[in-house]
């Protein structure tokens, strides 16, 4: 078979109906579920790395802090995912020059807050970024820069500050002298310090600048500085090194981040943090250091900051992305701001890019998104297409159609329907409120919601006007001070959604919108003091922004089945329950803890049953302790005892467990390496992979109870949503061990009229609307070789209705039925396309039977086809749409076989007739349907074309047929009626 | 049974393109493949629409397709490709990019790659084991001397080919399509899909008619 050609024609036409598929319960039993990427595209997130290729500039590949690697191939105008397999955290990047298809990826970014991940190692690709090979350095956890010597491709340097939560003799600078296979550590200094940077010369690749990085972070502060840190010279290739020390600050030095101009080697620029952190100025290759500059944006957060550049042609222009974006004319002398022309350039950088053969242009990673300039700073532009923001928290309201709620991490909080005209682009999204966002809730009355920013600044939103009240909880005399989490937890009852709670080291709670509070309990922590230095953190250069602070309560829950229980998880390891509305408290920790999870492990979330209120579910978080196993575990006793539901092949620390709504033994887990899911209440786990980067960091799980979707907030990949689960629901041990099954078909809606969404709107990041089809689902034990699958629509008479084509994929199958009939026939041989072959009147409300035919058997189930309640049309407007419809349909017909019959004349004619036989034929014809004009600028109406008018709007109206429809309907049956006649008429005179 | 087992995860790439070979029906058999007419429906929004395919090997490819009531065609053979598609407004036969027309022309050999693969200057790697919708497949990367490359996914107990992957090139931007294949049947004592599916829609084959025959005349570009 010819694969090509059938590819390009494929690409000509469209068929709506697609089938879908999916196995032994796992992601590919769910193939008709595929994950729907919301993004927000507008807010994009965090950009570690971003890499052009020299010779081909609009090549460039973006590594991003939670979503992976994209790559683009013209210069933005789209990116594609990549990384879809391998851990989304992304350190460095670099490209071989020399063979521009060949890219080097380090995982785990390097920017030290918090919030961050881990990486995996050392990745490669040989075409580009299509496939890659794991290659080593899997425990370094954070990889901060990789070169290539640009005169021999298989040397390689990789910088590896190592881990962030523990001691680690995986540290320092590592080189591969053959492409990757092997490594060897040249620079180690000791298990707490790291390699932060590498630069070379150009000129004399075996000349290395290396800085090391001493550096520490616990739950309840962050260290930057230390004795390990240096800077170090080697003239060898990294065989010996030689640390540098003259005019660079005195004592304890933290991260040092370095510049080396490619248009002079020697000419080397530094931010060093210390007592006083400062730009460094070398011009003898580093072995000597000038102070240049100290402005906020050069000494601004070092461990976060950690990128100056050189212009590669011009040493005197540098450019200091950080906070802000500055750049200076004079070696760092002095800075000045970039302007925000074109558009506001988003806060807080991380990597830049110049091109080297035009230098104009720069590349920009901030927090919110790549951003492109094409005038060395002076203006920008901001690529919409990126959806790799990170989210801590989602949620849903019960709007039809609902809408969604987001915080994400530097870019606020937002909302967006699920649906919207066109689909949800990035113009569907509102901003609700700034900062990092984090927990976001839609009260029930549908015009209010709440959002925070970091460190439990949380506001009461009026949806209408846009204004915010602060209602986060204030300290009375009762208490010395109000301990909130950097994602303090803000959240509404779930049983009374009229109760909303806020959480410090104690709950509060309101019933008032959080205008006022109660305190309900007691310091619910461990509150030790060991761990309340906060202001202290920050090591070399303080930094306390609500990021560290600790012994607090970091999730709460209210049960649905009675709002007197609470739980309440706290980040040293306590788990409380109340089940008197606060009056008195019970900490379960120590029970939990006989399970085998460490006693200080973060208590990430709670899932308090809605079928058993005995039933307890929770996810416990040690990273940051340096611990990244997977801890969930279940009681169903009220948290006195507990069984581990970790398994061992779950991955990543957890986040989230949701229990679903309607099927108990149906569990969703959220972890840093994927969504999991079980269809037997923990016992075994499987990693949902469609559509969906497989290790995503998943930090929150919602399910819509009326619309069955799954809200999947993740940490790099955006929003990502599971439309309707109800196929998980139904599958089980039972229905997977069938070769067949062909599930129920439930009640289905019938709307009437078509969406009028006009032009596309170019916003950049778009989702598809939910497809208003019904869908009918068929299981396959496995992939069907040899058979078909076709589906019939018939009424309750056995008169087909309607034919498709089924797939034969392993797992759930899925074809689509508009609710259509099946289209006429339309008469062929015109100058112009026309389009009434592909129309078809909506059928009745009513009773359907639906046969499946798979392979040699058949199956049939039948369908109850309802008129959509919301529908402006009463069953009798149906009637007579209809009624129109088929009028028409059966017009089309008729003309066609009326059209074939004098083409086939008319072809006999064109061998050997008369000319003026030829002329009156077409004459004739040229009534019936468009035979003279091609251009779709030149309109040439004939029966056939204003058949297919009127037959369109009838079956896409939300009406039944006007009156002037009707009477041109009448008329164009007479016209039709006359040609017919005219017909015989001619052909009898012709003795044709 | 383990020792099957293990044998069969150390199927070399000759054992697998072989076996593929034989389910197809066999060397010696395809090999005697001139000419192929594929006789299809597509189905679009309910409407089927036919589509009619002729392969010469190493001769050339045919495509005719009525759609809204036109009848559009297309062309290629070994030295160029057109195509006229008057349901786009095209009012004449409009050549075809060469790279496009380079990409056709590498699938014009009704063997298909795995036979005679090395003496076709073909590159052959087998890339392991992947899972295609839930089905472990054998996957082969092919390299063309153009450097145009395509993977073949091969179901691991059928041994038939159930999808291709292929990247290329069209006015400058790179395509990357898979096509699935199905329902496979026997016909004359070969096995071909009844039914073929990319990411754009689904095609369902009624009728193979092998070795007959196929004037070049079906195969020349006509400028009108």
């Amino acid at each position: 078979m010819n694969s090509n050609l059938f590819l390009f024609i494929l690409l000509i036409f469209f068929s709506p109906f697609q089938s879908k598929a999916q196995d032994g319960i796992n992601s590919s039993t769910f193939n008709n579920i595929q994950a729907v990427w919301y993004g927000p595209g507008t807010l994009s997130g965090r950009i570690t790395a971003i890499e052009g290729v020299y010779n081909d500039p609009k090549k460039i590949v973006v590594g991003t802090a939670g979503g992976g690697v994209w790559i683009t191939e013209n210069g933005g105008a789209t990116f594609k995912n990549k990384f879809e397999k391998y851990c989304q955290s992304i350190g460095a990047i670099a490209i071989d020059q020399k063979n521009p298809k060949t890219i080097f990826v380090g995982t785990g970014e390097s920017n030290m807050r918090n919030t961050v991940s881990y990486g995996e190692g050392m990745y490669v690709s040989q075409d580009g970024g299509g496939n890659w090979k794991k290659i080593g350095l899997d425990s370094t956890e954070h990889i901060s820069k990789i070169l290539i010597d640009p005169t021999n491709s298989k040397v390689v340097y990789v910088a590896a500050p190592g881990p962030l939560w523990c001691n680690s003799a995986h540290r320092g600078l590592y080189k591969s002298e053959d492409g990757g296979q092997t490594w060897n550590k040249i620079l180690f200094v000791n298990d707490s310090t790291g390699c932060a940077d590498i630069v070379m010369n150009p000129n004399n690749p075996n000349e290395l600048l290396a800085t090391t990085w001493q550096f520490r972070r616990t739950p309840f502060s962050f260290n930057s500085g230390g004795k390990g840190s240096g800077l170090f010279k080697s003239m060898d290739g990294g065989k010996t090194w030689t640390k540098i020390t003259k005019g660079l600050p005195e004592g304890d030095m933290g991260r040092i981040a370095l510049a080396l101009s490619p248009s002079k080697p020697n000419h080397i620029l530094a931010i060093v943090e210390s007592k006083v952190t400062g730009l460094y100025e070398s011009n003898d290759g580093g072995l000597s250091w000038t102070k240049q500059s100290a402005t906020l944006n050069v000494e601004a957060r070092p461990f976060y900051f950690s990128t100056i550049a050189f212009d590669p042609k011009d040493d005197n222009r540098v450019y200091r992305p950080a906070f802000e974006f500055s750049i200076s004319n004079d070696a760092g002398k002095s800075f000045t701001e970039a302007s925000n022309e074109g558009v506001w350039l988003h806060s807080d950088h991380h990597a830049l890019w110049i091109n080297p053969n035009y230098t104009n242009q720069l590349w920009v990673g901030t927090d919110g998104g790549v951003y492109l300039s094409n005038d060395r700073g002076a203006s920008w532009l901001f690529l919409p297409n990126l959806p790799v923001g990170q989210l801590y928290h989602a949620t849903y309201d019960f709007k039809t159609p609902y809408n969604v709620y987001v915080g994400l991490q530097d870019n606020g909080s937002h909302m967006a329907p699920s649906q919207d005209f066109g689909g949800v682009n990035n113009g569907s999204w509102r901003a609700l409120f700034g900062g990092d966002g984090f927990w976001v809730q839609a009260d029930p009355d549908g015009k209010t919601a709440y959002a925070e920013y970091q460190g439990g600044n949380a506001y009461r939103i009026d949806l209408a006007s846009g204004k915010g009240n602060p209602i986060q909880p204030t300290v009375t005399d009762k208490e010395e001070k109000l301990r909130y989490n950097w994602n303090t937890p803000l959240v509404l009852g779930t049983k009374n959604p009229k109760n909303l709670y806020m959480a410090a080291q104690y709950l509060y709670k309101s019933t008032n919108q959080g205008k006022d509070w109660k305190r309900i309990s007691p310091d619910l922590t461990t509150n030790d003091p060991l761990k309340l230095k906060q202001e202290q953190s920050g090591g070399l250069s303080a930094d306390n922004t609500s990021a560290e602070n600790h012994c607090t309560i970091y999730t709460l829950t209210e049960s649905p089945l009675d709002e007197n229980m609470i739980a309440v998880g706290t980040d040293d390891g306590n788990l409380q329950i109340t089940l008197d509305a606060g009056l008195t408290w019970k900490n379960v920790s120590a029970n939990y803890a006989q399970t085998g999870i460490p006693a200080q492990t973060w208590i990430t979330s709670i899932e308090l049953s809605k079928f058993d209120k005995n039933v307890i579910y929770a996810t416990f978080d040690n990273h940051f302790y340096g611990d990244f196993n997977t801890y969930v575990a279940k009681s169903t006793d009220l948290g006195k005892t507990w069984t581990k539901l970790s398994t061992p092949d779950l991955k990543g620390f957890a986040s989230k467990i949701k229990e679903d709504t309607k099927n108990k033994n149906l569990l969703f887990l959220g972890t840093e390496r994927g969504l999991w899911i079980s269809t037997n209440a923990g016992k075994t786990w499987f990693k949902f992979k469609n559509n969906m980067n497989e290790m995503a960091m998943v930090r929150d799980i919602q399910i819509h109870p009326k619309e069955h979707d799954v809200l999947v907030a993740t940490h790099g990949n955006g929003l990502i949503v599971l439309r309707d689960i109800e196929p998980m629901r139904a599958m089980d041990s039972s229905t997977a061990s069938k070769t067949i099954h062909v599930f129920e078909i439930a009640d289905s809606d019938i709307s009437y009229g078509n969406f009028i969404s006009g032009f596309p709107l170019n916003l950049g990041w778009e989702a598809p609307n939910k497809d208003e089809s019904v869908a009918f689902k068929y299981y396959l034990k496995k992939r069907m070789i040899s058979g078909d699958v076709e589906i019939m629509v018939k009424d309750m008479k056995d008169a087909v209705i309607r034919k498709m084509e089924g797939s034969n994929k392993k797992g759930i199958n899925e074809v689509n039925w508009d609710m259509r009939m099946t289209p006429p026939k339309v008469a062929k041989g015109g100058s112009k396309p026309d389009y009434g072959g592909f129309v078809a009147p909506k059928v009745l409300p009513g009773m359907y039977k639906i046969v499946f035919k798979i392979g040699d058997s058949t199956y049939e189930r039948k369908m109850n086809v309802k008129l959509n309640p919301k529908s402006t049309m009463t069953l009798e407007d149906c009637n007579k749409q209809f009624a129109a419809a088929k009028q028409c349909m059966k017009m089309h017909e008729s003309l066609a076989i009326l059209v074939d019959s004098v083409s086939v004349v008319e072809a006999k004619l064109k061998t050997g007739g008369v000319q003026k036989d030829i002329d009156s034929i077409a004459s004739f014809k040229n009534t019936l349907l468009a035979t003279k004009n091609s251009s779709i600028f030149a309109d040439e109406k004939r029966l056939r074309e204003e058949i297919t008018e009127l037959y369109s709007k009838i079956c896409s109206q939300e009406s039944s047929p006007g009156n002037l429809q009707i009477e041109n309907l009448n008329k164009l049956e007479k016209e039709l009626e006359k040609s017919k006649a005219k017909w015989l008429k001619i052909r009898k005179e012709n003795n044709w | 049974m383990a020792v099957a087992a293990f044998q069969i995860n150390a199927q070399t790439l000759d054992e697998v393109l072989n076996k593929n070979i034989e389910a197809r029906g066999g060397k010696e058999a395809i090999s005697k493949i001139k000419t192929l007419v594929a006789e299809c429906d597509v189905d679009a929004g309910g409407q089927k629409l036919p589509l009619k395919l002729y392969t010469a090997n190493n001769r050339g490819f045919r495509m005719e397709m009525t759609i809204m009531g036109m009848d559009n065609h297309m062309v290629v053979n070994t030295k160029e490709g057109a195509s006229y598609f008057p349901v786009q407004g095209q009012k004449a036969p409009e050549a075809m990019p060469a790279d496009m027309v380079a990409s056709m022309q590498s699938s014009f050999d009704l063997a298909g790659e795995f036979i005679g693969w090395r003496e076709k200057g073909l590159n052959l790697e087998l890339q392991g084991e992947e899972e295609v919708e839930g089905t472990m497949c054998f996957k082969i990367l092919c390299v063309y001397p153009n450097k145009k490359e395509k993977r073949f996914f091969i179901d691991k107990e059928s041994y038939q080919i159930i999808r291709e992957n292929e990247k290329f090139e069209v006015n400058g931007k790179e395509m990357d399509a898979n096509q699935d294949f199905g329902n496979f049947k026997n016909v004359d004592g070969y096995t071909l899909p009844f039914s073929m599916s990319g990411q754009m829609g689904a095609m369902k084959v009624s009728k193979y008619t092998i070795n007959s025959e196929l004037k070049d005349a079906l195969f020349e570009v006509s400028k009108k």
